[in-house]
């Protein structure tokens, strides 16, 4: 593990009216890093990605990528500098199709219009997404086919597939293996293992102390909102996570 | 087999459409005219323009009613300049189309900028504010004549295609490529389908809601100017028109849930709407029944909509399992 921090969360506060989500929390993420977060419900760990992806401006506090503060309030922002977002409620376009919910808000345009005056090149787009499912071992029927009527599965593969597949420093999974079978679990956590291999450190929320032990480093734990403790993520150091 | 199942269920309105026309030609002598089908069409216009306007609003869950007062607020402006400053009829559509971007601007500030509560309250508010601007402007009666450009633009035709047949034509195409192949269209379906995960993908929600609302109170201005023209006169809306156009929305097979919509359905919506009232004209009907009609056909379009979702749900989801299989 490099000792180069990628991304700083730096005292985070977020209030919603009198009840404080997040406060104060402080941690970093070094470069090819698997940060577990982990707590309780309302804990404030979706909290704490929305800040990071830039739908949450934090009261008090910056989050920091590569040392510079991330512009607050726009996910695009976030999204543009190299953070990838899979969101635990997966965030997808049931209406629209696999490889437009792949590209959604960043599609590939010509000419180089202001952004979103440009026309979409759907072809460009069909092969691309192509080529990252394939490359990420995701498996479904047809590119073109609405989300909508995927399954869980796939819908969550999707989702993870577009969080992960164009980040380039930092990737945050909120609890990407919910509501999926052993063998499409085994596939994402396969995923979040290559992530560090290719310079990128992630992030991962999970309420299974056991995929956190398998793929995390370090685990974070929060508590009402306060970070309450940082621990290696070892298997013979998760009771203390649960105290 | 599915794919032709599948293009069926997309040809929906088309289908409905010349299934009414089968029925009036066999009742009437004179439906299936040239002459009468042109008829129809032009008939139709006014309400497809405005349709197609209102679809955009539709498209990202929302409704907009107030898109009738700006059509009559339209159509008043225009014969009122050329009543007090004929001179100035060049400017008539510059200014018409301003004033639709001051309506469309008033509802985006509401909804978008100030988030005041729901869009269907806040453009009922405006449906109130702008008819009662027109009766302002007018005086309260019906004021004769309008530029003579507008007139042309009603009456006219290109290659014997009427002018407002090629203006909805025009509209349509632009609509069409806007909300399928321009980025920021795909982001209007995108907000319709989940405006929650159009935030979180980078999307500019409220600039694409704040156009939304501007882009459909454009369309209703370029009503305002071929009904203006097709009446020769400035009249005030007494708010039926935008009714009869989130019909013709709703029988062209879109979701008012928003994400789904089509521009041309949206426009064989209107025709199916101009047919109706064309049909029983024709066959000597009371104009009392009209609305009855049109009723029943809205009603059986949202049952033929539920129908077609099922249908068409299961008839993808088994083109991905056989996707799937040969993969």
């Amino acid at each position: 593990m490099a000792d180069r921090a990628v991304l700083e969360v730096a005292g985070v506060t977020k209030r919603f009216g009198n009840h404080a989500a997040l406060d104060a929390v402080s941690f970093a993420v070094h470069e090819r890093e698997v940060v577990a977060l982990l707590g309780d419900n309302g804990a404030g760990k979706s909290t704490l990605v929305k800040c990071i992806a830039g739908i949450h401006r934090p009261d008090h506090g910056t989050v920091l990528l590569d040392g510079a503060p991330l512009p607050p309030g726009t996910s695009a922002a976030g999204r543009d500098s190299g953070i990838g977002i899979v969101f635990q409620d997966l965030a997808l376009f049931d209406n629209m199709s696999i490889a437009e919910n792949l590209f959604a808000g960043r599609e590939p345009c010509r000419p180089r219009f202001p952004r979103g005056l440009g026309i979409v090149r759907r072809r460009v787009m069909l092969d691309e997404a192509r080529r990252t499912l394939h490359r990420l071992e995701v498996q479904v029927p047809n590119l073109r086919t609405p989300v909508g009527l995927l399954s869980g599965g796939q819908r969550q593969a999707i989702a993870v597939s577009r969080g992960i597949a164009f980040a380039r420093r930092v990737v945050v999974l909120d609890e990407p293996t919910a509501a999926l079978g052993i063998r499409e679990r085994t596939n994402v956590l396969r995923l979040v293992r290559q992530l560090p291999e290719n310079g990128i450190a992630v992030i991962l929320i999970s309420h299974n102390l056991e995929e956190v032990v398998a793929v995390a480093d370090r685990a974070v734990v929060l508590r009402q909102g306060r970070l309450v403790g940082e621990v290696p993520a070892r298997p013979r150091t998760t009771r203390r996570w649960c105290r | 087999m599915l794919a032709l199942g599948l293009r069926l269920i997309a040809a929906g309105p088309v289908i409905v459409l010349l299934c009414i026309w089968l029925v009036f030609s066999l009742l009437s002598p004179y439906f299936l005219t040239a002459s009468n089908l042109t008829n129809v069409l032009v008939q139709s216009s006014s309400v497809a323009l405005l349709a197609l306007g209102a679809l955009v609003v539709v498209m990202v869950g929302s409704l907009d009613v107030s898109l009738g007062s700006t059509v009559g607020l339209c159509t008043i402006v225009s014969a009122v300049v050329f009543r007090d400053h004929p001179s100035l009829a060049w400017l008539v559509v510059p200014l018409l189309l301003a004033v639709g971007l001051a309506m469309g601007a008033v509802n985006a500030f509401c909804i978008v900028g100030l988030r005041i509560g729901n869009a269907f309250i806040v453009t009922l508010g405006m449906l109130y504010v702008i008819q009662s601007l027109s009766y302002v402007v007018s005086g309260g009666t019906q004021v004769p004549n309008v530029p003579p450009q507008l007139v042309a633009l009603a009456n006219g035709s290109l290659l014997g295609v009427p002018g407002p047949v090629l203006l909805v034509l025009g509209a349509g195409a632009l609509l069409w490529f806007l909300l399928n192949r321009v980025a920021w269209g795909r982001w209007i379906v995108a907000i319709g389908g989940n405006r929650d995960a159009a935030g979180k993908a980078g999307i500019p929600v409220r600039a694409v809601l704040f156009s939304v609302y501007l882009i459909a109170s454009l369309f209703a201005a370029v009503t305002g100017m071929l009904v203006a023209g097709l009446n020769n006169s400035g009249t005030v809306d007494n708010g039926t028109s935008i009714l009869q156009a989130i019909a013709a929305v709703v029988i062209g097979g879109a979701s008012l849930t928003g994400g789904r919509g089509s521009t041309w359905a949206t426009v064989v919506g209107a025709v199916i709407l101009g047919s109706i009232t064309n049909g029983l004209t024709l066959l000597s009907v009371s104009t009392n029944w009209t609305p009855f009609a049109i009723g029943a056909a809205l009603v059986a379009a949202v049952g033929l909509d539920a129908l077609r979702g099922t249908v068409e749900g299961r008839l993808r989801v088994r083109q991905a399992q056989i996707q799937a299989g040969g993969a």
